[in-house]
């Protein structure tokens, strides 16, 4: 199965049709809201509304789940710019420029070229990905359990790596996502795993719980520590760029889709961290790095664009393999696998209809956010003014909406409280979050696939070695922890402090 | 304050991660099985809890020997463990009204203290605001969405 033009036409025909194309521009908005808001980002947001869309047929489900993320990462310029509030960390760069414009009164030509970087890089990127996906569907085709097992395998030492200074504690978060993961029944014989004889334990903790504590409740907690910050509010007058911004911003418009794109094909590399790469990119081939920080409109651009285009970049390796490569991928696979669909090679062969109308509705979706972006901007910036102790109780709120309503169990909202205490300490201790969401989500499929593996094997863990593509992902996965662990333990990576992750 | 900087706290959440580790590791020995199986159901859970302990241990060690300039963690004051404790067991009550009281009314109860606790804007515009937000609530999940969330004496 290779690209088809009336597999794409068809896709846009599905997305076309009232429902779909109601629910692509809900998630926009939505999307727009968690990215504007400070407290709630785009994982936690889909946590919460995704044991809430079951009421409704998977492909508006999943349209609108990817519409919020795509949509997060449009909204979180907005208040970047005008108030220097960066609702996602991915909007951390766009704020160090773009506050400055605003101060320089040019905060409107700063809005307008993060709105036409992000519609032009997630736009470019949606190119990339529609006639990546398929192609690299094919390959997985060839897959096997053991393919599969390594490819997962190297994914985790990837993100694992990725943790910077804190590898060790990359580490740990993921052995720990993968050990609560294993709570409950086993998959296979139906034998009890880590209950410690508690009949609520055998049901398996849930992941949806986990993230909406990770990252929802986590985050609230860390808020309310904190008292309500002063504003300082910018007017916006004008959002036409000049022909000159244009003219500055485009090169980077174009340099931040590539590496955003290509970096977000990586497990590991979420928007919060291809958007800081794209930045210092655009910085280093820049003919004026002084104005970097200063109020660079270039700096906005790449930052913007750099952001969308990773975002639909993730979605290459969750359509054609089904692994995501941040949190907010990993919990719409778990929303794919709530529908009982598999993401992968197959989902191309069987699904069709969704995979193509997901991909059509998110083209549909960048034009949705433009318009919803541009002239509405000063909407939003009012919206990121909602004060703290307003948001703060309705977020909790939609937690425990959210976490009880996967399986009507109290015991998934103590759950996700649970995890909202520990998400609090982990950011805290510097702790990165990231691998414990992909270790949570994929470890099902990890130890099904190894399973099987033992299975073909009868039993030999050579099997991982002797097939090549295997061989060469655990090879990989191998190199990278062990460079990971020597530089922590050489004393360059010593410094204890890790960065903060989404 | 116990864990001030990144080193005390890595040691002892190193240390705390290796009993969790050791314990598990334990639990990890009682899980039954069958023979015959290729992956004894016992197994990843007895490596995942080795790598967590020995890890665990390890962040012990490496806290122990850094020697670098000291990190301070970015704890809150007094003011700011005092609302998160009480944000913390605001939420603990709800969670445990939750049943008795029914969804919409202990959800009310949890906004109005929540937000005055946080906020102190003034009564009657809280008292509004969550009101407005349990009967939105109400109406788009219970009703519209027909989630079954517990329903307290007198029916919502």
């Amino acid at each position: 199965m290779s690209f088809s033009w009336s597999y794409l036409l068809h896709g846009f025909y599905l997305a076309f049709t009232p429902l779909n194309l109601l629910y692509a521009l809900i998630g926009s908005v939505v999307g727009t809201l968690v990215g504007v808001l400070p407290g709630i980002g785009p994982t936690s947001a889909i946590a919460i509304l995704l044991p809430l869309t079951t009421v409704l047929p998977p492909i508006p489900a999943i349209i609108m789940m990817a519409a919020i993320y795509y949509g997060a990462m449009y909204g979180g310029s907005t208040t970047a710019i005008v108030v220097n509030i960066p609702g996602e960390a991915s909007s951390v760069p766009t704020a160090m420029d773009g506050y400055q414009l605003a101060r320089q009164g040019r905060g409107g030509p700063a809005l307008g070229v993060a709105a036409i970087s992000s519609f032009v890089a997630g736009t470019l990127s949606l190119v990339g990905l529609t006639f990546f996906a398929p192609l690299l569907a094919n390959v997985a085709l060839a897959f096997g359990p053991p393919e599969y097992f390594a490819l997962m395998f190297m994914a985790l030492s990837l993100v694992i790596s990725l943790s910077g200074r804190a590898l060790l504690k990359g580490l740990i978060a993921t052995a720990l996502g993968l050990l609560v993961a294993m709570i409950g029944l086993d998959p296979l014989t139906g034998e009890a795993r880590l209950t410690f004889g508690t009949v609520s334990l055998m049901a398996g903790v849930n992941f949806i719980s986990v993230i909406i504590g990770l990252f929802a409740i986590g985050e609230v907690l860390v808020n309310v520590e904190r008292a309500v910050a002063s504003i300082y509010e910018n007017k916006i007058r004008d959002w036409l760029p000049t022909k000159e911004d244009l003219k500055q911003s485009w090169g980077a418009m174009l340099r931040s889709s590539v590496i955003g794109f290509f970096l977000g094909l990586l497990p590991g590399c979420s928007p919060a961290v291809t958007t800081f790469i794209a930045y210092d990119a655009e910085k280093k081939v820049s003919k004026r790095p002084h104005l970097f920080g200063h109020g660079a409109i270039e700096g906005v651009a790449a930052a913007e664009g750099a952001n969308n285009a990773t975002c639909s970049g993730g979605f290459v390796p969750l359509f054609s393999f089904g692994i995501p490569s941040g949190p907010a991928l990993a919990v719409l696979l778990g929303g794919f696998m709530m529908y009982g669909l598999q993401p992968g090679p197959m989902l191309f062969k069987e699904n069709p209809d969704l995979v193509w109308a997901v991909i059509a509705s998110m083209y549909l979706g960048n034009v949705i956010l433009l318009v919803l972006n541009l002239p509405l901007v000063g909407l939003w910036a009012r919206i990121a003014l909602i004060p703290f102790p307003i948001l703060g109780p309705m977020i909790i709120l939609f937690s425990v909406i959210g976490a009880y309503s996967v399986r009507f169990l109290m015991f998934d909202v103590w759950v996700a409280l649970i995890f909202g205490v520990l998400g609090y300490l982990m950011r805290k201790l510097g702790f990165p979050l990231a691998p414990m969401v992909l270790a949570t989500v994929l470890a099902q499929m990890l130890e099904t696939s190894l399973k099987q593996s033992l299975v073909l094997s009868n039993g030999s863990p050579l099997i991982f070695f002797t097939r090549p593509i295997a061989a060469v992902f655990m090879l990989l996965a191998v190199v990278m922890i062990a460079w990971g662990l020597w530089l922590q333990f050489s004393g360059r990576g010593a410094e204890l402090a890790a960065d903060d992750s989404d | 304050m116990l864990m001030r900087t990144q080193r005390a706290a890595d040691m002892v959440s190193g240390a705390l991660l290796a009993g969790l580790g050791l314990l598990s590791l334990v639990a990890s020995l009682n899980i039954a099985g069958v023979t015959g199986e290729h992956l004894h159901p016992r197994t990843l859970p007895y490596l995942l809890s080795l790598v967590i302990f020995v890890t665990g241990l390890a962040l012990l060690l490496s806290g122990w020997r850094y020697r670098g300039e000291a990190k301070i963690i970015d704890w809150p004051g007094r003011e700011g463990w005092k609302r998160i404790l009480i944000s913390l067991a605001s939420i603990v009550v709800y969670l445990l009204l939750l049943e008795p009281l029914g969804f919409t009314l202990s959800s009310f109860l949890l906004l109005v203290f929540l937000t005055w606790y946080l906020g102190r804007y003034h009564i009657i515009f809280i008292i509004l605001l969550g009101l407005a937000t349990a009967v939105v609530i109400y109406f788009l999940f219970i009703q519209f969405l027909g989630l079954t969330f517990p329903v307290g004496p007198l029916g919502w």
